[in-house]
């Protein structure tokens, strides 16, 4: 594994790996190979948990991390990105976790850049996020052993997502039954993009899942024309316990990547009762995972 | 000078055979086998070679005046000759546009009379969509059309004065046809490669209801109007029908929508970023079968330079556009004529007599004993790889650059005048 810019480009072992690295970290069994790198975080949407997850789990493994904010940095000046990145590298940054509005945007930089910097995609646009993928992974083997032959249904603004998008990538290799529900206007322009199963009644989607992921509604990408309010959306697709205890397996568990609209695609009674706590630690785990996704990259290097 | 030995092809009578051209003093003056050099006559073996009427190019960007870096009326001719062209008819999307008698009269001195220019003029006033420039002023300083191409006439009303005023001076008006609604600032064609990837769709529709819409307007003030790009099915099957029903429409396709589907793209590489953008397997498929019937009487090339930097940004910010000069002969022969699905003649018809006639060019396209010599030699079977970065465009990217092509212009001459091509 060069670089993780997308679920698509690396191996079934790769993830596997990962996800036993990840619980070694979690289980403390597993000291840093890294900690004498230095990593950039280059942040050029707004993101909390993601951020933070990355900082904390490069802090866990003892490494320099430098902050890098759009507003206050060259970038803002024109400089490129893959200049930026170039001057970075030659600073000593040795891997660069880069968030961006834009889909493509590493695609597109790692084609330019010349030096041996690594990539690692913290989401761009509405193409990838593959940390958040292995995370929600992680997550599904604590709480379910392993994903194969399970419904799966992801519920919610799936053609502005890229965490269904990685999702969906991962657990396609897993052998998953994976079933998306959306509404017309927040669904795939094409259902020949992913060989899953396309729903837009909710009932039906969630009967028998054993597992459930909300999206966050992402009204900041609805351009003015063409979607209703986000009330419309919530009559028809918000998930609450009620929904869930009657058309969903019995011990169905609750995704969600955050920051939730409560009361939108999800009711805030779910987030606060047992149910909902998966969510929390889905947070938590996504700490490990970084960890074994920055260990793993870097360590490759020497 | 004599050139000898060619296979002669001349899509305007039809005429396919080996045999001798004497140009003298620009000027064809004998066609027949067997001729014999004069005392100090240029004599030029083709053996093995065709000869064709010059190729015409009713589509092209050359950039200047306004945007110099990604081509210049210079370089975009010298590109031209290189992909065995005798006439090019540039777009008027330069800053300023050609939408005046100065700016047109300007562009026509920087080319000079090295090869044929014909510039197309603007419909409307800035490609503003709103005010009709001075038709029969720009037609007596040498407009050869009218378009906004790069923008579409979306005024329904403007467009059908435009239409029969422009007819009337025996001119005709070729259409980028598209809804900027739907565009609404999409990236690649909608479907199951902009869902994978994340980026904002061009649905297929986006040609062709503004094609429907145009058709009507056509139909209604029974006008001559000429479609550019056309890329997707259902614009196809609407030509098709509407010359089925008489109307005097025609219509051009650019290399890449025969060689090239959303497929092809790779990486979120700007260089294969186009307008319209590359479609389906299904929208090539149809665009060879329109080529195949005649729906597609043109085979333009769109030639529409950037300048590296500006398509090594991110493929949302990057311009639409691909250098086409010097690949569009290679691959016609390559992607059409050599896998069978047009015989030659029809292939190099699409590239010099279609073009010339449709527009009216004159001394183009044709092969007479008693007209200017513009002719191109090509040599039907040499295997070549593109290089991008020896193109003489200034736009040294191609989502070609590094396809092996078989087929290419050797030479061309433009007013008896020679030029060698890959030298």
């Amino acid at each position: 594994m060069e670089h993780l810019i997308d679920i698509q480009s690396i191996s079934k072992q790769d993830i596997e790996n990962i996800v036993n690295l990840a619980k070694a970290f979690k289980n403390k069994n597993k000291a840093s190979d890294v900690s004498e790198k230095t990593l950039a975080l280059m942040f050029c949407e707004n993101s909390t948990r993601t951020r933070c997850s990355f900082e904390i789990a490069g802090q866990k493994l003892g490494m320099n991390i430098i902050n890098f904010d759009d507003a206050h940095s060259s970038l803002s000046k024109g400089e490129s990105l893959k200049d930026t990145i170039e001057n970075l590298y030659f600073l000593g940054v040795n891997a660069v976790v880069i968030r961006h509005s834009l889909s493509g945007i590493i695609n597109n930089v790692l084609r330019l850049v010349k030096y041996p910097i690594k990539f690692v995609n913290g989401g761009d646009g509405t193409h990838a996020h593959p940390s958040q993928a292995l995370l929600d992974y992680y997550t599904m083997l604590e709480k379910v052993g392993t994903v194969k032959n399970k419904k799966i249904t992801i519920v919610g603004d799936v053609s502005h997502s890229r965490v269904a998008k990685s999702n969906i990538a991962l657990l396609s290799k897993f052998g998953a039954d994976i079933h998306l529900c959306a509404p017309s206007y927040l669904q795939f322009e094409s259902f020949e993009a992913f060989n899953v199963t396309y729903h837009s009644d909710l009932k039906e989607a969630i009967e028998g899942s054993n597992i459930v992921m909300a999206l966050r509604v992402q009204n900041e990408r609805h351009e003015k024309e063409g979607y209703p309010e986000s009330s419309e959306y919530k009559r028809l697709y918000e998930i609450d316990s009620d929904l869930l205890k009657k058309y969903a397996a019995n011990d169905v568990i609750l995704m969600h990547p955050g920051p939730a609209n409560r009361n939108i695609e999800v009711s805030s009674e779910i987030l606060d009762n047992q149910v909902g706590k998966t969510i929390l630690e889905q947070a938590q785990n996504g700490v490990y995972v970084r960890m074994a996704i920055l260990n793993t990259l870097l360590k490759e290097e020497n | 000078m004599l050139l000898k030995n060619a296979k002669v092809i001349n899509p305007e009578n039809n005429f396919e055979g080996i045999t001798d051209i004497r140009i003298e003093n620009g000027v064809i003056t004998e066609i027949s086998s067997g001729l014999t050099p004069e005392k100090n006559e240029e004599t030029i073996d083709l053996t093995g070679k065709i000869i064709t009427a010059g190729l015409v190019d009713i589509h092209c960007h050359l950039r200047e005046p306004g945007f110099n870096a990604k081509e210049t009326i210079k370089t975009g001719i010298a590109s031209a000759i290189e992909g065995g062209y005798t006439a090019i008819c540039p777009m008027a999307n330069t800053n300023p546009q050609v939408d005046n008698a100065a700016t047109l009269i300007y562009t026509r001195k920087q080319a000079g009379d090295k090869i044929g220019f014909y510039p197309i003029c603007a419909v409307t006033k800035g490609l503003g969509n709103e005010k009709l420039v001075n038709v029969s002023e720009l037609i007596d300083n040498g407009a050869i059309a009218f378009s906004d191409d790069g923008k579409p006439v979306e005024n329904m009303h403007l467009l059908r004065q435009a239409i029969k005023y422009i007819n009337e001076h025996n001119k005709i008006i070729i259409s980028h046809s598209e809804d900027s609604s739907l565009a609404n600032g999409g990236v690649i064609n909608e479907g199951k490669v902009s869902s994978r990837l994340g980026l904002k769709g061009i649905p297929s529709i986006t040609e062709s209801l503004a094609v429907a819409r145009e058709l009507e307007v056509v139909r209604s003030v029974n006008g001559r109007y000429h479609f550019a790009h056309i890329s997707t099915k259902r614009s196809i099957e609407l030509i098709r029908q509407a010359k089925r029903d008489g109307l005097q429409v025609t219509a051009e396709t650019a290399p890449h929508y025969f060689s090239l589907t959303e497929d092809d793209m790779v990486d979120y590489d700007a260089k294969y970023k186009v307008n319209p953008p590359l479609r389906t397997k299904e929208d090539l498929e149809a665009v060879i079968e329109g080529l195949q019937d005649g729906t597609i009487d043109v085979i333009a090339t769109d030639h529409a330079p950037h300048t590296i930097s500006e398509k090594q940004k991110p493929i949302q910010n990057a311009p639409m556009g691909i250098a086409g000069f010097e690949t569009a002969l290679g691959l016609t022969l390559t992607n059409l004529v050599h896998t069978g699905k047009l015989p030659l003649i029809e292939a190099l018809k699409k590239l010099n007599y279609n073009p010339a006639k449709i527009l009216g060019i004159e001394n183009q396209g044709i092969i007479e004993v008693g007209k200017p010599a513009n002719l191109t030699i090509i040599d039907l079977n040499e295997e070549w790889c593109v290089d991008a970065s020896k193109f003489k465009s200034k736009c040294k990217i191609s989502p070609f650059d590094g396809k092996n092509l078989k087929g290419r212009a050797k030479m061309v001459i433009i007013n008896g005048k020679l030029y060698n091509i890959g030298k």
